[in-house]
């Protein structure tokens, strides 16, 4: 996520699912920080968020790529405008997968200066962290990138009014924890500092909990429910095992929890100014909330 | 009050060794100073809590008398639901002073006074301190020095008639005058520390009510919701708008000697105890040290709510004299 302007996660929501052809919108699942942003809209000054990408996740795996050839068509048709920021234009058919761009569409006129991105649910069996898989749209051949732990992140998707599902905290949270139960230290570059990948994440879900505290005197139970919930759907009779895990990925930042709150805080926690101290007792009660687990 | 206090953190305690050379580092460390208090707080604990507390009693008889009372434990972990959260600044359990009986003794009075013919008398403090010195002895759960010390206090100020016509009237009361008589109430007030956002009392309210529910967290169930919101559901005539600050009564047994200010972190996590008595707080929690409660547990669709004694003191505190008076009437009625 780049840090940028403030955008209004409600009227996002609802410009990009007007934009979705309604075939397409029971496909698609936001998640990420406006998945977050609308999901605590009625916590004081969370209606908006500081980003700049809206990451859109294409379902069922089995459907993703010809959601997102579709999508993808669909929208650049419309004067949608791909985004390179790194420089990797779209390939052809002899370009590897692992080296096509990710599909990053701003809508016309760019005034707003957001953009979506399109990712794949995973297949159950993914292993690998992260999965490149080839689509083709007539401006040529993008990725769509699937990360392992996302089924996880979608599962009991909230279904809106805009036709379009959003992810719920509690489950992205957890997600989150997994992937990084073995951390990834891929630097992110376009962050001060290149922090490794897992400190960002798992510092997002430090800053979910933290929010979802400050929604509710009553989130533990909530999201005790959610996480039993969907593993006892997604992975039965691996619990503790994934607890465990998910402690695993929470200590991972125990050591960097300064770093990461200088990340939260010029992203999900902006309209809070969370202190560093907050922070840390999130991160002590998330631990806590997972041993419950 | 304590004028030191020595801790030690025990975190994700393993075994009972562990346990016992902390207990032992820790009396070492009091024979060597020969003020203060020593806390030993065992946070998130993989065995179980009965095997720390049963350790800890067979060790203290080994530790010499001077030093042992002045050791307390404290297990921040047990509840599986809406654990305290770990504590990690200084001063987030203030100390607590030992039980004001003649408060204790005064609040009895007045609540008794209170339900007179009110329709609160089924178990309540009138009918089970009966006007009587025994009665007080046993609803406080002290001996009878104590209470005896504290009514002859009452009596000498006037606020008795002697030591067995026991009546105490709202009217007579002040918090001038309880200062006076070393008989305020104990509280501890919190604020919200920097950075934290503010949140207005109706919104703490809010908040607190979820935790005073019928199915609310085991470790809030020593809380009862005081001051005007109450007083203002029990009496809806009062002349009250409006919510100044939440008022809670906390059940603290008399031999505790911390309070856990964590918990008010599970009300919002800004909150953390305000040290300077003389500052607005948004939240004043009043520590009754009584061993009988006499709050009102939560029903189906209600929270568990103090005394109207706890609730007539509060207004007091708030400055409201005139409309705690208003609902002292109104609840005698």
């Amino acid at each position: 996520m780049t840090t940028g302007q403030q955008l209004d996660a409600g009227a996002l929501l609802s410009r990009v699912a007007a934009r979705i052809p309604s075939t397409l919108r029971p496909h698609v699942i936001v998640i990420g920080s406006i998945a977050a942003a609308w999901a605590f809209r009625d916590v004081s000054g969370t209606y908006s968020v500081a980003t700049k990408d809206i990451d859109l996740l294409l379902s069922p795996s089995v459907a993703a790529v010809q959601t997102a050839e579709s999508l993808g068509d669909e929208l650049m048709d419309e004067g949608w405008q791909p985004r390179y920021p790194n420089g990797i234009q779209p390939g052809n058919s002899d370009t590897p997968n692992d080296d096509l761009p990710a599909l990053r569409l701003s809508p016309p006129g760019d005034s707003e200066h957001w953009f979506i991105e399109l990712l794949a649910e995973p297949h159950a069996d993914q292993s690998e962290r992260r999965h490149w898989r080839r689509f083709r749209t007539r401006r040529g051949h993008f990725g769509l990138p699937s990360f392992r732990y996302m089924l996880i992140a979608v599962d009991g998707a909230e279904v809106t009014d805009y036709g379009i599902r959003v992810a719920r905290p509690a489950r992205m949270a957890l997600a989150h924890l997994l992937e990084h139960s073995d951390p990834d230290r891929t630097p992110i570059s376009s962050l001060p500092g290149t922090p490794a990948r897992f400190i960002k994440d798992v510092g997002r879900a430090i800053s979910l909990w933290w929010l979802a505290r400050e929604q509710s005197v009553l989130a533990a139970n909530a999201w005790l429910s959610e996480w039993r919930a969907t593993l006892a759907a997604l992975h039965p009779g691996r619990s503790a095992e994934m607890a465990a895990a998910a402690q695993a990925g929470l200590a991972s930042a125990t050591d960097s929890l300064r770093e990461a709150h200088a990340i939260a805080i010029n992203g999900l926690l902006a309209p809070h100014g969370t202190s560093l101290d907050a922070f840390r007792r999130a991160h002590a009660g998330l631990s806590e909330l997972i041993g419950d687990l | 009050v304590t004028s030191h206090l020595h801790q030690a953190t025990l975190h994700n305690l393993r075994s009972t060794r562990d346990l016992r050379a902390e207990i032992l580092s820790l009396a070492a460390e009091l024979a060597a100073n020969r003020s203060g208090d020593g806390q030993l707080r065992v946070v998130a604990p993989l065995i179980n809590e009965q095997t720390i507390r049963k350790e800890w009693e067979i060790l203290m008889p080994a530790i010499t008398p001077t030093v042992r009372r002045r050791m307390t434990l404290v297990i921040d972990a047990a509840e599986a639901f809406g654990r305290p959260t770990v504590q990690i600044a200084g001063g987030e359990n203030p100390p607590v002073e030992k039980p004001n009986y003649r408060y204790e003794v005064l609040r009895l009075l007045l609540g008794a006074h209170m339900e007179g013919d009110s329709g609160l008398t089924s178990n309540g403090i009138a009918e089970s301190v009966g006007g009587t010195q025994r009665g007080l002895i046993e609803a406080l759960g002290v001996s009878a020095t104590p209470v005896r010390s504290a009514l002859a206090a009452l009596r000498d100020s006037g606020l008795i008639r002697n030591m067995r016509s026991l009546d105490l009237t709202p009217e007579a009361l002040t918090m001038d005058l309880l200062r006076k008589l070393g008989a305020s109430p104990q509280t501890i007030r919190f604020r919200f520390e920097r950075g934290a956002r503010i949140k207005a009392p109706a919104e703490l309210l809010e908040r607190a009510q979820s935790l005073l529910a019928a199915d609310s967290p085991p470790n809030w169930r020593l809380f009862s919701l005081s001051g005007t919101p109450v007083a203002q559901l029990m009496a809806p005539d009062l002349d009250l708008i409006g919510t100044p600050r939440l008022d809670l009564v906390a059940h603290v047994p008399r031999a505790d000697k911390y309070f856990g200010g964590g918990l008010l972190r599970m009300l919002d996590d800004g909150l953390e105890p305000e040290p300077n008595v003389l500052a607005p707080a948004p939240v004043v929690v009043t520590l009754v040290r009584a061993a009988s409660r006499f709050d009102r547990p939560p029903g189906s669709k209600k929270i568990r709510s103090a005394h109207p004694c706890d609730v007539f003191l509060a207004l007091l505190d708030l400055g409201l004299r005139e409309q705690a008076l208003q609902f002292a009437r109104a609840i005698r009625k």
